[in-house]
């Protein structure tokens, strides 16, 4: 009688461990070797609060953004869309993951795969693999588009709501980055306050321009219908791409925002000139403090005495408007950089 | 026997259950949900006296809610100093509604916008709030019980 109670709840662990491989549908085996001329990755942070109101309704930031990148892969037919939504992750027998996260695989606007994973650990390194053996060999060019909450500089435990253990940081977020096979073309970063000179710089050996929020950003997130110019133009200057997000993003947001809203472009040849020696003095800065988290909105860099040495905007683009109401709502300029002090 | 039944349950209840994300009952989402009434009865409401009175007193029981928690000798240090920000922030909203302390008075025809701007203040500043989710919980619970 032991015996076989251990025999059976030996075959349940080894089902539930089973669930470390991860789980694929195939749907169209005959697109697989069809070339693409560009690939598109968002990777979608769901496993925390993203809730917010618009017009009285709720919303769920990571579900919309979804809705787009659907969109998005449907209308890419000279691409291919690599779509992973980071979901919260549950676990059998308190250990064994459950593999929630959803991938989905478009190549040339049909979606040709799609299935289940579970993290190797609390950054992207799991999406980046999985990107890197699906692939195509004809994709000339990448672009990767992040959708999430502040990457925190520092400690960055509680990042994922179901595994608050886990740490997700700027070094980790980089580190996973790191296992692309080549640089990215452009990122599309929308998080809050990501437009600062530790992650910026960080990212100039990473990708050639970056679009992102030095401050703090509406939950509706960066848009990113304009990947879609890829496909009318495959040849598209990253530039003009991420002037294109930008500007889209902006119109977007203040059609409703009533907060301060801040975007920044920035070409990563130029930026890298300068972003070191400004990154050093913001660590120096940010080590300083105590605390494991450095919580809050950013400032502009600008507004603050510390940085005014090494600061410039050569190679960014700032697209700014000011709060509605508040101390800042004069506030008309914005340098394109944040900084927490 | 006995104990081999109560293990084998137990055992099953384990294979049974999931570690399900309680989002849609977490303290954020309730309290995201509380601002976004509040805006909701300050746009309906039928002028702009009524529409302040709202807002006025929605950011006093939120202050009043902050400072009951405060009270609580169980909160972390770290939030104590985050509850401080907190409520600081929450008069600075009244203060400017109420054109106190160097702010021009909200407009009447501004008292719409200047909920949806509170709203998505406190929604969008990352994680909505900056201490833990007890203390946050906390405050929920009294804002629910005003």
């Amino acid at each position: 009688m032991y015996s076989r109670l251990l025999h059976f709840i030996g075959v349940c662990f080894l089902l539930a461990g089973c669930s470390s491989l991860n789980k694929a549908t195939h749907l169209k085996e005959d697109y697989s070797s069809k070339t693409v001329d560009y690939s598109i990755i968002y990777i979608i942070h769901g496993d925390s609060n993203y809730l917010f109101h618009k017009d009285g309704e709720r919303h769920q930031a990571d579900d919309e953004v979804l809705k787009e990148a659907f969109s998005v892969a449907a209308g890419a037919t000279r691409g291919e869309v690599f779509i992973y939504h980071q979901k919260p992750e549950r676990r059998a027998f308190f250990f064994f993951p459950k593999k929630d996260r959803v991938f989905y695989h478009f190549k040339r606007g049909q979606l040709i795969s799609k299935g289940n994973y579970s993290p190797f650990d609390g950054g992207l390194s799991k999406e980046i693999s999985l990107f890197e053996k699906n692939v195509s060999s004809s994709s000339k060019r990448t672009f990767l588009a992040y959708f999430g909450h502040e990457i925190p500089l520092k400690k960055g435990t509680g990042y994922h709501q179901s595994d608050r253990g886990e740490p997700f940081n700027v070094s980790v977020f980089i580190s996973g980055l790191k296992n692309a096979h080549k640089n990215f073309d452009l990122i599309s970063l929308s998080v809050c306050n990501g437009g600062n000179p530790f992650l910026v710089d960080e990212l100039t050996s990473i990708t050639k321009y970056l679009v992102t929020s030095p401050q703090n950003l509406h939950l509706s997130h960066l848009s990113s219908f304009k990947f879609n110019l890829l496909d009318t133009n495959s040849a598209i200057p990253s530039k003009n791409l991420a002037d294109s997000i930008a500007q889209d993003s902006f119109e977007k947001l203040a059609s409703f925002v009533k907060t301060e809203i801040t975007i920044a472009t920035y070409s990563m040849k130029e930026v890298a000139k300068y972003s070191y020696s400004l990154s050093e003095l913001y660590k120096q800065s940010i080590q300083k403090s105590s605390k494991d988290e450095l919580i809050g909105d950013n400032l502009d860099c600008m507004d603050i005495q510390n940085y005014s040495s090494v600061l410039q905007n050569s190679g960014v683009t700032s697209y700014y408007r000011s709060s509605l109401f508040g101390r800042n709502s004069d506030k008309k300029t914005h340098l394109g950089w944040g900084c927490k002090l | 026997m006995k104990k081999l039944t109560l293990f084998a349950l137990f055992f099953s209840f384990i294979i049974g259950s999931n570690t399900l994300s309680a989002q849609s009952s977490d303290p954020n989402t309730a309290f995201k949900k509380h601002l976004n009434k509040i805006v909701q009865n300050v746009e309906q409401a039928d002028d702009a006296e009524t529409k302040r009175t709202i807002l006025d007193n929605s950011l006093t029981d939120l202050t009043n809610a902050v400072e009951k928690v405060e009270k609580i000798g169980a909160i972390s240090e770290e939030d104590k100093t985050a509850l401080i920000a907190f409520k600081s922030s929450i008069q600075e909203k009244k203060d400017e509604l109420n054109g106190l302390n160097g702010f021009n008075r909200v407009k009447d025809g501004q008292l719409n916008n200047y909920a949806n701007y509170i709203l998505q203040d406190f929604e969008q500043a990352d994680k909505t709030v900056t201490f833990s989710v007890t203390t946050l919980l906390l405050i929920v619970i009294i804002l629910i019980l005003i």
